[in-house]
């Protein structure tokens, strides 16, 4: 039971990196690689303000949030919008270039050390249904599970979500229908930037707080995105806590080398067999 | 301007060559073992950087494996050594078997599929590099890697550390050589038709998939040179050399070099090892410069500092040239043959096709004789596209058949329907912007370039021949079209008009069977629409088998020597012009009543008319 929490808890990590690619992608079709670097900006930030000058965790998050909507929006400005007619051979470059750069700052600001954070709302484990689990694991695992509902509302009942549903569905009707497309990119990208900016102080105590996890978060994101369907934001958290649950199952009885293999693999047959995903729409698979 | 761009490129190789030898004997020139060391990492990333060109630059597709590829060729250097193997080619040689093997693997799930699950997938590959070295711990040394990788030899002599360098220098330079003449091949023109548009690759008789996965796997060889090469340059494989850092460093220097130009690769190499991508020298910032890079290039010159290069160069020499004289040049270069064009007639019987619940096609029949202008008319959503997309196998049938003389056209995937003899242009002309007027239109007979890549690699005289078939038969096909004049102009440039009779003329030069050109004359202004004309007819008179769907009436009804007319999926009428133009259902469906009260469109219309479409004519009517 131990296992399955902890499966669960990494899950909602990558359920929430790919509840920030989501956004942008559900609201102008548009894939932001940079996406998990932000998540790591959030989890610098939140050993910033909380572990180097001890100030209280809503900062953390309110500033988080402030700080990664921000970074988001330049990246809009300055690597989506010059080049977003070109297609997505222009953008893989640019975005994997905003990566880059978020990375490079980091690494030349805080450096490359690995910092740690103590959970806000304490440290000492319980027991629930015969397992062990931290508050921080509880904390994540509802932030996930809240957090997916809520922007599906959001998708299926606001008007900001309709204009996007239009948006990916057919661009140019959109438009001649009158949806600002460019300010709809802009607002998902500082949605997705401020969710992944804000989440600091939940996820670095369990990611740990590292440049060199960008990478794995970015990749694993995908994953969950990929298995519960592009575009769907329930899927999600389908996809996120199954891929967590595999990583936590199959460290445990194969060993620590085993879970990239396995995860690729189900990437692969996944992508291959059904390429919508579990839960997604299907005019989005030019992803 | 044609000759004087051709001549640079002949001479590329030879410049290339003499570079390469002087930079093998700066040892004797007293350059030590820091230079050389550093020439060596140039010559690595060189190899990294042009097997990313191959499927990132010219195949436009997203598959970044490079780093997995060079992690193999580095491992199996290592493997070797430990097993007592320290021959350098035998190991290059197992590296090349191995990463194209890590290619294969990857690449045939992996190229499936499109833009972000490609990369993904990719990224995905280096993370899987740590996990690999560890269940295989015996072999690979794990986390640890395996140390003292020290003293190659060569053929059984053991290689000094300058002898190291030469055949370093050598090796890099050969693949270079090897690599520009596969772009300048037609394999290389395949590349970028399928950089373009993979619809467009089929269409010319190249499967699609098949040249994804090609790129991929040769782009995968160079990739394995470079880790023999790494293995024996730092003597020492571990895991923390094959990082998506190494990937983002390539990456940059492939495009900061020119992801779509042959010698980019060693330039983005050079600037990687020397220039402001240098990694050593601001350790702390080099992994944000390179991300500014990748932006940087990605937002403002996507061509890297080869396409600033080539920009600059073709400004200075329009300058310079008269905008005739090199054209004559080329046109006598190469007399244009006369071009037969085998025609055979097409059959369509009892085809039906539906899209859920929408009977598009309801059994059509239709034949286009050989040598003869056959020309489908009707009103919009009549079925006319689909049916042209049915014969060339984009869409499947539900029922009947296809034949083309007496062969069987349905069932069979678009790239073999191109190469069973159909030729065909698109409603919206798909023209490659990095390809000049006259490599499109011998990119037309890529379904039947007979020269193998192992012969464009290797110059054999195969390539030659079929280089001059292919030119000739382009240049009479664009004479046809009257364009010879824009042979050497960057097709990127030209007006629409121009791009539609280019497309033609690309579907002429491959002397298909059968030429399906689907309403070749939309948007078509006077001359432009003479110039069809009278490539249609020459076309006809090459023999060539023309099967047309055009909306404009007039021009299509003097060309044309049979008229089918479709209305929902079926073929209401059919015979000469005339009798086709007095018909009373097609005058209700689609022409229209003004055309029966002795308007001028009676009288036989000359092509170069105005185009009035029917569309108009209801109107009138209506009113």
């Amino acid at each position: 039971m131990t296992i399955l929490w902890a499966g669960l808890s990494v899950g909602a990590i990558y359920t929430l990196v790919a509840l920030g690619y989501n956004i942008p992608l559900a609201q102008t079709g548009v894939f932001n690689f940079a996406q998990g670097q932000i998540v790591v900006f959030g989890t610098f930030f939140a050993w910033f303000v909380i572990s180097d000058h001890g100030w209280p965790w809503w900062v953390a998050i309110i500033g988080g949030a402030a700080a990664g909507g921000l970074i988001a929006g330049v990246e809009e400005l300055l690597a989506i919008r010059p080049v977003v007619a070109k297609g997505s051979h222009a953008l893989l470059v640019t975005t994997v270039g905003a990566s880059v750069v978020i990375e490079g700052v980091l690494l030349a600001t805080w450096g490359s050390t690995t910092r740690s954070v103590n959970f806000f709302a304490g440290n000492n484990a319980f027991s629930l249904l015969g397992g062990r689990l931290l508050p921080v694991d509880v904390w994540l695992i509802a932030a996930a599970v809240v957090i997916s509902f809520a922007l599906h509302a959001v998708s299926r009942y606001t008007l900001w979500g309709l204009a996007g549903r239009a948006a990916t569905d057919d661009m140019a009707a959109a438009v001649v229908r009158g949806v600002n497309v460019t300010r709809l990119r802009m607002s998902a990208f500082i949605l997705a930037g401020a969710l992944g900016g804000a989440l600091g102080p939940l996820i670095g105590p369990v990611a740990g707080i590292d440049v060199s996890t960008g990478i794995s978060l970015t990749i694993y994101g995908f994953v969950a995105l990929a298995l519960g369907g592009f575009g769907s934001f329930p899927g999600c958290l389908a996809g996120g806590m199954a891929i967590g649950l595999v990583e936590s199952y199959a460290s445990r009885y194969f060993g620590v080398a085993y879970p990239p293999l396995i995860l690729f693999g189900i990437l692969i047959l996944l992508l291959l067999l059904k390429p919508a995903g579990l839960f997604g729409q299907r005019g989005l698979r030019v992803v | 301007m044609y000759a004087r761009i051709r001549g640079t490129v002949a001479a590329g190789p030879w410049i290339a060559v003499t570079a390469a030898v002087i930079v093998a004997v700066l040892p004797l020139l007293g350059v030590g073992p820091y230079w050389q060391r550093e020439i060596m990492l140039i010559g690595v990333y060189t190899l990294l950087c042009s097997g990313l060109n191959l499927s990132f630059g010219y195949a436009n597709e997203m598959a970044l494996g490079q780093v997995g590829m060079f992690a193999a060729g580095a491992y199996v250097t290592a493997f070797l050594y430990d097993h007592g193997i320290t021959d350098l080619a035998l190991a290059i040689l197992a590296s090349i078997v191995l990463a194209a093997l890590t290619g294969l693997l990857s690449g045939i799930p992996g190229l499936r599929l499109s833009h972000w699950s490609l990369a993904i997938v990719s990224f995905f590959l280096i993370l899987l590099i740590p996990s690999i070295t560890q269940i295989l711990q015996t072999q690979t040394g794990g986390l640890l890697g395996l140390p003292g990788i020290i003293g190659p030899t060569l053929f059984g002599l053991a290689l000094s550390n300058t002898g190291f360098y030469v055949v370093t220098v050598i090796v890099t330079a050969v693949w270079m050589l090897v690599f520009r003449n596969m772009i300048v091949s037609p394999f290389g023109s395949s590349l970028r038709v399928l950089g373009e548009s993979s619809t467009l690759a089929e269409s010319l008789g190249r499967s699609a998939f098949r040249l994804k996965v090609s790129a991929y796997v040769l782009g995968a060889l160079p990739a394995g040179i470079a880790g023999a090469l790494f293995a024996y340059l730092t003597g020492f494989v571990s895991p923390d050399s094959f990082t998506v850092d190494v990937l983002i460093a390539v990456l940059a220097a492939t495009v900061v070099g020119g992801a779509d130009s042959v010698w980019g690769a060693p330039l983005g190499a050079a600037l990687l090892v020397l220039g402001p991508l240098q990694a050593s020298s601001f350790q702390q910032y080099s992994i944000a410069v390179y991300g500014i890079f990748l932006l940087a290039v990605g937002v403002l010159f996507s061509g890297g500092v080869v396409g600033l290069v080539r920009v600059a160069g073709r400004r200075v020499s329009s300058r310079l040239a008269s905008p005739t004289a090199g054209q004559d040049d080329l046109v006598l270069s190469v007399t244009p043959a006369s071009l037969p064009i085998p025609g055979e007639s097409l059959t369509v019987s009892g085809v039906k096709k539906s899209f859920a619940g929408l009977q598009a096609l309801a059994g059509v029949e239709l034949i286009a004789a050989a040598g003869q202008i056959t020309a489908i008319i009707g009103a919009n959503g009549a079925g006319k596209t689909t049916l042209l997309n049915t014969i060339s196998g984009f869409l499947q049938a539900d029922e009947g058949q296809v034949k083309l003389g007496d062969r069987l056209l349905t069932g069979a995937k678009p790239y073999r329907v191109a190469r069973l003899g159909v030729g065909r242009t698109f409603q919206t002309p798909q023209i490659p912007k990095s390809m000049t007027v006259l490599q499109i239109a011998e990119s037309g007979r890529l379904q039947k370039s007979t020269a193998r890549l192992l012969a464009s690699i290797l110059r054999l005289p195969g390539f030659y021949r079929a280089r001059r078939q292919n030119r000739e038969a382009a240049l009479a096909a664009l004479s046809f079209a009257g364009l010879v004049h824009l042979a050497g102009q960057d097709a990127g440039s030209l007006p629409l008009g121009t791009r539609r009779l280019l497309e033609v003329a690309r579907c002429v030069a491959g002397a298909p069977n059968v030429l399906l050109l689907d309403e070749p004359a939309a948007g078509l202004d006077g001359d432009s629409l003479r110039d069809l004309g009278s490539l249609l007819q020459r076309t006809r008179e090459a023999g060539g088998t023309v099967v047309i769907v055009e909306h404009n009436v007039p021009f299509i009804m003097s060309l044309a020597d049979n008229v089918f007319v479709m209305e929902l999926g079926t073929v209401i009428a059919s015979g000469p012009p005339e009798t086709v133009r007095r018909d009373e259902r097609v005058i209700d469906s689609y022409l229209g009543r003004r055309h029966r009260n002795g308007s001028k469109l009676m009288s036989p219309p000359a092509p170069v008319q105005a185009a009035v479409t029917t569309k108009y004519g209801e109107k009138d009517h209506m009113r």
